[in-house]
């Protein structure tokens, strides 16, 4: 479940990122201003933080940081081909992810593991 | 990000790097794109060996008593068959080790070592139905190569490294745009969609790709840079038992001198260390001067139940049984350094998940050198004008590109198919599995060569796709092992035979996609004799 928590936020934060970036957000869609482009900014890295938290959390610091690396590579790789060849899915999917990863964490806190 | 040297007297900064960038990927692109393949295979090589010998019980079907006994009844064998060694070494059936229990015992001076696999349940020996070279082969030869002597091996191995490691660094000084570039992928337009495809796969896997470049140079750091320890300590073997002795205490031999003394009980020190751990916790132990008063038991905590990349060790008085606990002796931090990047490469703490990250990582390592080396061409080949010939490099380059990326695959590929062929008595059963291997390699060379790359790239890509695809069929035309068994929900369910039948049909369609998108991509014969350029296949979506 730390694996989906942490893949679904950096799948999510990863999206966020790419959101902001003027060329990404009108492939997507969008026309993101200055300041909202900001605020997606923000929002994307500290998505990406709480996906490095979620496997520290569960595997410690030493082997959770080498997961998050690798759950990274998975989803920049997935922001990546789904820009190229579904631009408009890509906020649907990174919403649904988000989504995922709450339902991860309150699974979590109701003693799921 | 041009390929040769700028043609200005002054060349910039990047215009430099990207030179080197070119020719330090290029030059040892072949051995270093083997290095990848083979080394993200050797990550499962425990699974792969699994299936390799199919003779072997179901893992896990059969209770093998618990650890301390069998430990017990390990030791016993070992002393029967070497009463006087330097060492025992023994890994237990834990964790991805589950079915196997392997032995192993030092001589004190001359004498052969003793090596053997045997099956828990019966203790009798593994792999004697079927010789095969197994998945440790595939995973040696990413580090030893096969066919040459070890040292030269090593070196070229060493050289192809340092190229990588100098090409991963002014890869990131000539990519202007990293972030900016960072999700970037556009298809079919070209060289374009290569260097996107390079790229990605660089700089999403960049952590990777970092750590297991450098790390791998440290296996060697006293081979590869003398020097320094020429200048210290001097050459000879007094010397190198000096660095020994001051460089890893931690792996100090005790003397040899001690009086006779026998071993406490095996059983009870290790079920001391399960104690600490948990049952079935210890994956593997040692003891040091069996049979002398100066024993030592060191127990290692199976790798992936522990939070830590080091191992985590226990010691006992082999003569007492006294637990010593942690052992005391610490390398110095330059050692415990290097100790974690090499951990970090080999990857035994990787529990299932993180152990198929691992294996999308060297993926992605291949493919940034497949991509690379299929840059290269597509940037000349863009560059060529009208009916400009093509200069021998290029066509070269082009023509080796087919064998190389397609061809070892395709040798893997009949390394499987060979285990399951080739006669079960056979002499050199296990040579000859490689043999195909290198065989296969060779023909898919010798094709792209003698047929345009325009042709022999579909042609090789649907044979791989055939041969991996038909993997799991010829598996159940020949073993009893097959899906029909293996699979959790037909079958009694043995997840790592299940996988690799599933894996090699996940590989089998994917290049059958590869296939297929790769027909019609090179310019016909006709087309460029005109100077016309074939128009580019649309993406069939």
């Amino acid at each position: 479940v730390a694996y989906l928590i942490s893949f679904c936020a950096a799948f999510a934060g990863f999206a966020t990122l790419a959101l902001a970036m003027p060329k990404h957000a009108r492939a997507a869609g969008f026309a993101v201003a200055r300041l909202r482009a900001q605020a997606l900014r923000g929002g994307g890295w500290l998505l990406l933080t709480l996906s490095a938290a979620a496997l520290i959390a569960a595997s410690g610091w030493q082997i959770g940081l080498v997961e998050f690396c690798a759950v990274l590579t998975i989803a920049g790789i997935a922001v990546a081909l789904l820009l190229s060849y579904r631009p408009t899915w890509l906020v649907r999917f990174a919403l649904a992810a988000f989504m995922a990863g709450i339902a991860g964490c309150s699974m979590l806190l109701q003693g799921w593991t | 990000m041009s390929g040769g040297p700028a043609e200005t007297a002054q060349p910039g900064w990047r215009q430099t790097m990207s030179w080197l960038h070119t020719w330090t990927g290029l030059l040892l692109s072949v051995v270093l794109y083997f290095m990848f393949v083979t080394g993200t295979a050797g990550y499962v090589h425990l699974e792969i060996t699994r299936w390799m010998e199919p003779e072997r019980a179901a893992t896990g079907a059969e209770a093998v008593g618990s650890s301390p006994a069998l430990a017990a009844k390990a030791v016993a064998q070992l002393q029967a068959d070497m009463p006087r060694a330097k060492a025992y070494y023994i890994t237990l059936p834990a964790g991805r080790h589950a079915g196997e229990l392997s032995l192993y015992a030092s001589a004190l001076e001359g004498d052969a070592a003793i090596e053997r696999r045997l099956d828990p349940a019966t203790f009798a020996p593994l792999g004697t139905v079927r010789e095969t070279g197994g998945g440790g082969a595939l995973y040696a030869m990413h580090y030893a190569l096969h066919y040459l002597p070890g040292a030269v091996a090593m070196y070229l191995v060493g050289i192809a490294t340092m190229f990588m490691l100098i090409a991963i660094i002014t890869g990131v000084v000539v990519h202007k745009k990293i972030f900016a570039d960072f999700f970037t992928f556009r298809p079919a337009k070209r060289q374009r969609s290569w260097l996107d495809a390079h790229n990605l796969s660089s700089v999403l896997a960049l952590p990777f790709l970092v750590m297991i470049t450098y790390s791998g140079l440290l296996f060697y750091t006293f081979d590869y840079a003398p020097a320094a320890k020429w200048a210290a300590y001097g050459t000879g073997a007094e010397a190198n038992s000096r660095i020994d002795a001051e460089i890893y205490p931690s792996y100090a031999s005790l003397p040899i001198t001690a009086e006779p003394a026998p071993l406490a009980s095996v059983a009870d020190m290790i079920a001391a260390a399960e104690a600490r751990w948990g049952a079935g916790s210890v994956q593997y132990f040692n003891i040091q001067n069996p049979g002398l008063a100066n024993a030592i038991l060191t127990a290692e905590r199976e790798a992936t139940a522990r939070s830590a990349i080091l191992p985590q060790r226990l010691q006992s008085n082999a003569v007492t049984g006294a637990m010593l606990g942690d052992p005391g002796v610490r390398d110095p931090a330059s050692v415990q350094f290097a100790d974690v990047l090499i951990f970090l490469h080999e990857g035994n703490f990787a529990r299932p998940v993180l152990r198929w990250l691992y294996v999308v990582a060297g993926l992605f390592g291949a493919a940034m050198i497949a991509t690379g080396m299929v840059l290269w061409t597509a940037k000349r080949r863009q560059r060529l004008r009208g009916d400009a010939a093509a200069s021998a490099g290029l066509v070269f380059v082009e023509r080796l590109n087919v064998g190389v990326i397609v061809g070892l695959p395709l040798g893997i590929a009949v390394y499987f198919w060979a285990n399951r062929l080739l006669p079960l008595g056979m002499a050199g059963r296990a040579e000859w599995e490689m043999h195909a291997l290198f065989i296969t390699w060779a023909g898919a060379l010798i094709a792209g060569a003698l047929r345009p790359p325009g042709k022999a790239w579909p042609e090789q890509l649907a044979l791989a796709a055939l041969m991996f695809g038909a993997i799991p069929f010829l598996n159940a035309a020949t073993t009893t092992i097959h899906l029909g068994r293996t699979l959790p929900i037909v079958g009694e369910g043995d997840g790592v035979l299940a996988a690799f039948d599933l894996s090699m049909l996940v590989i089998g369609a994917c290049f059958a996609f590869a296939a297929r998108r790769a027909r019609g991509k090179y310019p016909s014969a006709a087309s460029r004799a005109t100077g016309m350029i074939a128009p580019h296949p649309v993406p069939a979506e």
